[in-house]
């Protein structure tokens, strides 16, 4: 499952002012699609992998404190 | 025994272009009766329950039970109870465990305690921004059979 690492990699190096509290689809390494909308996200990238399997996840907005 | 680590900061500490850095999320799989998908689980050791969001559990497939009352720190809100099985891609095996959980109108996964945490060991290294896991599964066979 080596592109789990590569797709996580990328998810932890995205910049938060670019997709911060959007849903993104990545897929080796790159981010294929992204949107408010997770299943419209995850549509869209089947789409353009023809049904493989992506890194579905939302980013963190910036200057946003997490409690959880 | 496998042992990962999973940086979980683009900056181990505080930044002026990044005043809260991220939280301790890890790779997973997560594998459903219509789908599998890679995504990122949030580990919380303050939750006793595994967190789905309602559009992941749709896409999985994932059956649902009926609404129940959960308590959080925001006040109390409705989840589903549900299972699923999430895959953890340790370096040399990958950790798969069958977890209850909840499905609950959130925005991310929240990996709780109650059974996820089994088969792990589990250290925060804060300064650094990172996690270890490590699979001991055999150990604790190992204590069973004493």
């Amino acid at each position: 499952m080596a592109s789990v690492t590569q797709n996580f990699d990328a998810y932890v190096n995205l910049d938060k002012a670019d997709f911060g509290g959007l849903w993104v689809a990545i897929f080796k390494g790159e981010v294929i699609a992204s949107g408010e909308d997770a299943k419209m996200v995850y549509k869209e990238a089947m789409k353009i992998t023809h049904n493989k399997i992506v890194m579905l996840s939302k980013v963190p907005k910036k200057d946003v404190i997490e409690i959880l | 025994m496998a042992t990962t680590y999973f940086k979980y900061r683009k900056h181990p500490q505080p930044q002026e272009d990044d005043p809260y850095p991220h939280a301790p999320r890890i790779p997973i799989l997560l594998i459903g009766n219509e789908a599998r998908i890679q995504s990122t689980g949030l580990l919380d050791t303050g939750s006793t329950v595994t967190i789905i969001p309602p559009d992941i559990a749709d896409i999985l497939g994932l059956e649902t039970g009926e609404k129940i009352p959960i308590k959080t720190i925001n006040g109390t809100i409705e989840g589903q109870e549900s299972e699923i099985k999430i895959e953890v891609p340790l370096q040399r095996n990958p950790v798969r465990v069958r977890v209850p959980c909840q499905v609950v109108d959130f925005d991310e996964i929240i990996l709780g305690r109650t059974v996820f945490f089994n088969p792990f060991e589990i250290t925060f290294y804060e300064q650094q921004g990172k996690v270890r896991l490590k699979d001991i599964r055999s150990k604790l066979n190992k204590m069973k059979r004493l």
